[in-house]
């Protein structure tokens, strides 16, 4: 792990749906207004409970995603909230394709993209397990959140965790976030609410989920892609909020692939060489 | 691993598909050329001539389609020299050895004064045309056996680049097998033997053209056993769906790849079965609908990913 | 209460509010308390981000409240669990009401005194309904003297004595019976009253499950007590319905039997909704009120003179004997020299009021072709109730002048995008545009009364200029116009002090010169003594006898003189050194005083209820001894007065109360369980349907409130009552990502983009009985218009049981109009013409209406 690696930890349960976190984004990044119906296809109205936002994207770099779990008969309810953006993976898929430098480590371990290098190949789009980086049509280039390098860089945070009012999305340094993000499971668990688990890092808890479809289901902290570092603390299977429940580098396939290639190359090499060879007609008779 | 729904594509579509299309017409025509010359006589002279003519222009077109799909066409330099804008970076070639793509980038350029050398060659033998210098270069190159290894290795590098880079993302159906770059090759040599086909139907002699037919069976039978394999593997990952059913590729891909492709050569240029083909110019049709089928293939190889997010 | 205070809760409801989404902000504090261990409900027609966060969600039909709480109210009396020691010596719970009185449960939902000609209660008379058989039994009153003969009109108080005319009123002590038995105590008449109020009726009339109701209330007993206290949270879902007032009160007076008002984590946290509302009451833009509260003169009391007024309007035996002081600084404040002894201070120059001028009714006028034109300053009645009412009613100004941001749907109300014909519009409208709050000083007052300071940091674009500019500009204008005029309805203008001409230095960065003074303006509502200049420091040192300016005695000593700086105590200054009350962050009026009648906060002897609910007390440590708070609060009660002191029935203000009297505003100093004063429809809080409501009451035979104020006029017809054709019970409600009528939201591309559009949410069962699936276009009905909107298919909203009877509860977020970047139908198409008593709020939260699947217009 970067030694000394800022990132945020997402406290769910503190998330009131507020979206301050989407809005102060967009201010600091000045990103504009997505053009929903030109970049996706549909009307600005997605209705997906409070979500009219659908998908991190170029200009949407975090995203809250409401989840309403409510029995018919009502006895049992909640409304799962979480906010979602680029989660800087200790090994990021997107890094390690990127065939230009363009994204980059930086010294805070986190990913950010130099704007000035992207040739816009989209190739870390097709390679973040999470669905993260998009490309943006206007500018020819790939967009996700950066943990406001910017700000990192004179000493402060990033803008959605100042906006939180309930310091849902907290800053820091990410060995501290762990300790603190550890000590709230074990705080939640002693209040009964034993869904409570880490996405990213696996501090040792386990527990069991108490309400929704997947009551019951027992559930325990995860380290992910080498580490994320903005982690989370769910309620629910990782899939409920959108999240792969076992995401995969794209490196995972590279060797084995070229080893068949290879192989693949071999046998057509020798089959057609036989084949070729294997003519009946004579030389002489064919001229 | 299936990969989730809730990815984004890299809209990797028509100009992708019809480049790295044109790059395997590229360099299966050049590898094919290299088993033709290692195992065939001077009877097959004429043919393999011609063929020389065939891969430059397709590597040509190759990186210029690639180019114009990228956003910011005129960075293309940053694939190959490190940009200043990544000053973190020693500089100043540019080489990701984790990236797929970026192994290619310079498969392809190194494998580009390959495709002229042979080009340079065939072109004097067959129009008779020389340039100063370079065609006296290009024809002792083509007669080296150590640069035709090398040129043989370039050209299967840059017909499985493009299938292990697929292999290396998280999309749906391109990265649920390790079989993509075998995949890739198999129908590079498969489009490589279609071009000999036209060419041998229109110049070759009755034995090139019997043994271009044995070659097109037998790398249809290898082809079909990575196309099941393939299959199979998706099926019982569950995203068999994307290419089978899905009304944007299905129909393409078994039709297409899986029966013009594929079952096509094996059914009726092959030992049993239907005995088509029998006439030397007849052979024209059959790598022209062979060329279609591969082309069938791209398309719904790079579009299922989509179909695959969609469904 | 204040919103910092809530940390220290050990139980909060939420209801009538959604905090969470509403108050964001601020609902940091309730988390701090849950993150303490507190318990958190939310008592709700839907399921919100609020109740998302909540240990609880206790589901309810809106416009029930009065029925939740009442039976809350039945809860603590049958079970005894009323913090007996609090409720017998702070509240008035042991009074003796009169023995004429009658309760509804006697009158079948009418309280004694009602009649049905004038619908109302009580004699003649706006506003306070004094009705005689709901009064206390007195001792005798003390003895009268003589007073001076009234004088002239014009010169009606000069030589009279104060003291004496306000003493000529002392009232008798209230009688009482402090071991609560005898049936006319207000304790035993609250026992009758609430008698019905049962879990079953709970279930019956709100549809909230028996289970859950009870959950509430042993939650909110359990931890209500010496050592633990805790709090309502409320906003517009209470306030807005016919009977909103006495739903407020009811939780009022549940705070009181429970011991909660004036401690630490306890009471009622009001939610304002806008930045400056509560300034906006302050400083009065109401016209029922004039700054500071105090009442307009109206010429349909006894107001006729100076003298009259204070008669009439100054209560003898509460801090509000001080009116006398308080109208006379707010003449010299407006009148300045003009304002003296002989003219009564300028009295006679003011207008009267004589009648109902709120909102509502003033456009009923304007339909009618009364109201040539208008002044719309952040104001955007195009989208406000009965919505095409007001549209209409537009459209007979012959001129309009808007301030503000964007063309609002007001500003546009004569286009066709806004339903109307440009050609049959005479309307002459001008559009300014106005200055955002970065670019101009002030200072605004928010929901926890705190007066917080802005300084300008940029100049506003092109030509906008700031509110304060355009009526500045204006009444000078004015006054220069009427400077030669001797007519007497001119005086007014031609006599008012408006002299706020910035100096300088407090304009050398800015483009426009001649931007009037906030700040001066600051220091004239704050109270200066006339012949030195001197800001006043507080309220104790306003005077009637014309030696003091005060435009609103309330906010005395938010600008002070400190060893001879005037220091400005609105100014925020960080609060990490400040303790939690945080005095420094904002001045909270009165005096700095933050949780109001904290007294409460200590026994009758003065004495913390308990180490951990520690606030104020009587520090006998002392000399001489005092009120203490070490938390940096304001103390509110007078800091000399120990606790033993006794009741003086000579006393004048809160000399007459007791030193266990917390409650200094009232004129027994106790916290009112039964409210003999004050409210038209009746002093105990009682059930009464929405004015249109898919059901009948069945707690009485009176329906609705008998009192609500209703407009039969044509665009303005209800639904039938409990009748087929509107059959669902629909709220109306704001979102987070959005502002009121979206005039500053739904411009902004970042909260536009977040809900772009109109939605109705309705539940499965509904949904499915329609055919409507989610985000279909469907459009929702009533006797007044539609509304098109996306559907929003959600569990969080359900089918009540309503008696036996399923009804559909549904709800629309109103904050669409049709201007902006995010458009969208006007939901106020769909409400009526309707208000309580009280007040004139409307009923926008609880009302009927259909839907169906479909677009409105094709």
């Amino acid at each position: 792990m970067t030694a000394n690696a800022k990132g945020m930890f997402v406290d769910t349960t503190l998330c009131t749906g507020c979206k301050a976190c989407q809005v102060a984004c967009k201010q600091w990044n000045e990103l504009p207004m997505e053009d929903e119906a030109a970049v996706r296809g549909h009307t600005a109205f997605i209705g997906n409970s409070y979500d009219n936002t659908g998908h991190l994207s170029a200009t949407n770099w975090r995203h809250v995603k409401f989840i309403e779990q409510i029995t018919p008969d009502r006895t049992d309810a909640r409304w799962l909230m979480m906010s979602d953006s680029c989660k800087h993976c200790e090994q990021a898929g997107c890094l390690e394709v990127c065939p230009t430098g363009a994204l980059y480590r930086t010294q805070f371990g986190s990913v950010d993209i130099h704007q000035d290098v992207c040739i816009g190949c989209r190739y870390c789009v097709g390679a973040c397990p999470f669905g993260v980086i998009d490309f943006n049509q206007r500018t020819g280039r790939v967009n996700k959140c950066i943990l406001c390098q910017d700000r990192m860089e004179t000493g402060e945070g990033t803008a959605c965790a100042k906006s939180c009012p309930t310091a849902s999305l907290t800053f820091g340094k990410v060995d501290d976030l762990k300790q603190v993000a550890a000590a709230r499971v074990r705080e939640l668990h002693a209040q009964g609410k034993s869904d409570a688990y880490i996405y990213g890092w696996d501090l040792g808890n386990s527990g069991v989920i108490t309400q929704g479809p997947n009551k019951g289901t027992a559930v325990k902290d995860m380290e992910v892609v080498g580490g994320l570092n903005v982690f989370y603390l769910l309620l629910d299977k990782p899939e409920i909020y959108g999240l792969p429940s076992a995401p995969q580098l794209p490196q995972r396939n590279f060797v084995p692939s070229a080893g068949v290639a290879l192989i693949s190359a071999a046998v057509l090499g020798v089959t057609g060489l036989a084949a070729f060879r294997r003519r009946r007609l004579a030389e002489t008779a064919a001229q | 691993m299936t990969a989730s729904t809730y990815l984004l594509s890299p809209e990797w579509e028509w100009l992708i598909m019809l480049a790295l299309f044109a790059a395997g017409i590229a360099s299966g025509t050049y590898a094919i050329m290299g088993l033709m010359h290692f195992g065939g006589d001077e009877g097959d002279r004429p043919v393999l001539d011609r063929m020389g003519l065939v891969p430059m222009p397709f590597m040509l077109l190759t990186p210029i389609l690639l180019t114009l799909d990228l956003g910011q066409p005129l960075r293309f330099l940053n694939l190959l020299f490190t940009s200043p804008g990544a000053a973190e970076r020693p500089g100043p070639i540019m080489f990701n050895t984790a990236s797929p793509m970026s192994w290619g980038s310079w498969a392809m350029i190194v494998f580009a004064p390959f495709t002229l050398v042979a080009f340079l060659a065939s072109l004097e033998r067959v129009r008779g045309t020389t340039i100063p210098l370079l065609t006296p270069i290009s024809k002792a190159l083509q007669g080296n056996v150590i640069w035709l290894v090398v040129g043989e290795l370039l050209a299967l590098g840059v017909s499985a680049y493009s299938g292990v880079l697929i292999n290396v993302t998280n999309q749906g159906v391109w990265s649920d097998t390790y079989l993509m770059g075998g995949l890739f090759i198999a129908f590079s040599e498969l489009s490589g033997i279609a071009v000999a086909a036209i060419i041998a139907g229109r110049v070759g002699n009755a034995r090139t053209a019997e043994g271009v037919r044995n070659v097109l069976f037998g790398s249809a039978i290898v082809s079909a056993v990575l196309l099941a394999v393939w299959l199979a593997n998706l099926q019982a990952l569950g995203s068999f769906t994307a290419i089978a059913a899905s009304l944007l590729v299905g129909p393409v891909f078994w039709i297409g790849a899986v029966g013009v492709a594929v079952l096509l050569p094996i059914v009726t240029a092959g030992p049993f079965g239907l005995r088509v083909w029998q006439r030397t110019d007849q052979l024209v049709i059959l790598g022209a609908l062979v060329l279609l089928g591969v082309l069938a293939f791209r398309y719904a190889t790079f579009f299922s990913a989509i179909a695959f997010i969609q469904r | 209460m204040f919103q910092m205070d809530l940390q220290h809760s050990d139980w909060v409801v939420f209801m009538g509010s959604n905090m969470a989404e509403c108050h964001p902000v601020g609902f940091k504090w309730p988390m701090k308390a849950k993150a303490k261990g507190a318990t958190l409900i939310h008592v709700d027609p839907r399921f919100t981000r609020t109740s998302a966060m909540c240990d609880l969600y206790v589901p309810i039909r809106a416009g029930t409240d009065i029925v939740f709480l009442g039976g809350l109210i039945n809860y603590i009396l049958e079970n005894k669990k009323y913090f007996l020691e609090y409720m017998v010596n702070y509240t008035n719970a042991a009074t003796l009401i009169n023995s004429g009185f009658k309760d509804t449960e006697d009158n079948d939902g009418f309280f004694s005194g009602y009649d049905p000609q004038r619908r109302a209660y009580g004699q003649p008379g706006p506003r306070v309904a004094i009705e005689p058989t709901w009064q206390y039994q007195r001792g005798a009153a003390p003895a009268r003297v003589p007073e001076p003969p009234m004088g002239p009109q014009g010169s009606s108080i000069k030589g009279v004595d104060i003291p004496t005319l306000v003493a000529n009123r002392l009232p008798g002590q209230p009688l009482e019976d402090k071991t609560l038995q005898n049936p006319s105590t207000v304790f035993q008449i609250l026992r009758r009253h609430y008698s019905r109020y049962t879990p079953e009726m709970v279930e019956r009339i709100c549809g909230t499950p028996k289970d859950l109701f009870l959950k509430v209330a042993q939650t909110i007993t359990d931890r209500s007590n010496r050592s633990s206290t805790g709090a309502f949270v409320y906003a517009v879902g209470w306030t807005q319905h016919t009977t909103g007032v006495q739903l407020i009160r009811t939780a009022a007076m549940i705070q009181a039997l429970l011991g909660n008002t004036g401690r630490p984590g306890g009471g009622i946290m009001a939610l304002r909704g806008h930045a400056s509302i509560q300034g906006s009451t302050d400083i009065s833009s109401l016209y029922h009120s004039l700054p500071a509260y105090l009442a307009t003169m109206d010429s349909r009391r006894a107001h006729d003179t100076l003298r009259e007024y204070i008669q009439t309007e100054t209560e003898p035996t509460s801090f509000w004997s001080n009116t006398p002081a308080y109208i006379i600084s707010q003449l010299k404040a407006w009148f300045g020299d003009a304002a003296t002894a002989d003219n009564d201070y300028g009295y006679d120059w003011l207008p009267k009021i004589n009648g109902d001028h709120s909102h509502l009714p003033v456009f009923v006028e304007m339909a009618d072709g009364k109201i040539k034109g208008m002044i719309l300053t952040g104001q955007n009645p195009a989208t406000s109730i009965n919505s095409q009412f007001q549209r209409k009613a537009m459209q007979n100004l012959e001129w309009l002048v808007v301030l503000d941001f964007y063309e609002t749907e007001s500003a546009a109300f004569w286009k066709n995008v806004a339903g109307a014909d440009p050609a049959k519009v005479k309307t002459e409208v001008w559009f300014l545009p106005a200055a955002h709050i970065a670019e101009k000083d002030g200072s605004m007052t928010q929901t926890q009364r705190t007066l917080q300071w802005h300084d300008k940091a940029a100049d506003p674009p092109g030509q906008a200029r700031s509110d304060l500019y355009f009526w500045y500009a204006l009444g000078k204008k004015l006054k220069a116009r009427y400077a030669s005029s001797s007519a007497k309805r001119d005086l007014p203008i031609k006599n008012m002090t408006l002299n706020y001409d910035p100096d300088p230095e407090d304009v050398a960065k800015w483009k426009a010169k001649d931007e009037p003074s906030a700040f001066k303006i600051l220091k004239e509502i704050n109270g200066f003594d006339v012949k030195t200049g001197n800001v006043l420091n507080t309220f104790a040192d306003l005077k009637a006898d014309g030696s003091t300016a005060a435009g609103a005695w309330i906010y005395t000593g938010t600008v002070q003189l400190v060893s001879g700086q005037i220091v400005n105590r609105a100014r925020m200054t960080p609060g990490k050194n400040d303790g939690w009350v945080s005095p420094n962050w904002g001045w909270a009026w009165p005096a700095n005083r933050h949780n109001l009648y904290n007294r409460a906060s200590a026994d009758p002897d003065g004495n913390p209820w308990s180490d951990r609910k520690k606030y104020t007390y009587w520090d006998t440590k002392a000399t001489p001894p005092v009120w203490k708070n070490d938390s940096g609060e304001g103390i509110d009660f007078t800091p000399t007065k120990a606790p033993g002191t006794a009741a003086n029935p000579t006393g004048i203000g809160v000399a007459f109360h007791s030193g266990r009297d917390p409650f200094l505003l009232k004129v027994d100093g106790k916290a009112w369980l039964f409210a003999p004063t004050g409210l038209l429809d009746g002093p105990l809080p009682t059930h009464y349907e929405p004015w249109e409501s898919p059901v009948k009451n069945a707690l009485y035979k009176q329906d609705r409130n008998p009192v609500a104020k209703i407009w039969d006029v044509q665009g303005n017809k209800y639904n039938e009552f409990a009748g087929a054709q509107f059959p669902y019970s629909i709220t109306t409600y704001r979102l987070t990502e959005h502002h009121l009528s979206g005039t500053m939201t739904r411009w902004l591309p970042w909260l536009a983009e977040l809900m772009p559009d109109l939605f109705v949410e309705l539940p499965p069962e509904l949904a499915e009985e329609k055919g409507i699936k989610n985000g279909d276009f469907v459009t929702v009905t009533t006797e007044r218009g539609a509304a098109e909107a996306r559907a929003l298919v959600t569990r969080r909203l359900r089918p009540f049981m309503i008696d036996g009877k399923k009804v559909y509860q549904i709800g629309m977020p109103w904050h669409w109009g049709y201007m902006g970047i995010a458009t969208g139908d006007v939901v106020n198409n769909l409400s009526s013409l309707v208000g309580d008593p009280n007040v004139s709020i409307h009923e926008g939260k609880a009302f009927t209406a259909d839907i169906r699947k479909g677009r409105a217009r094709q």
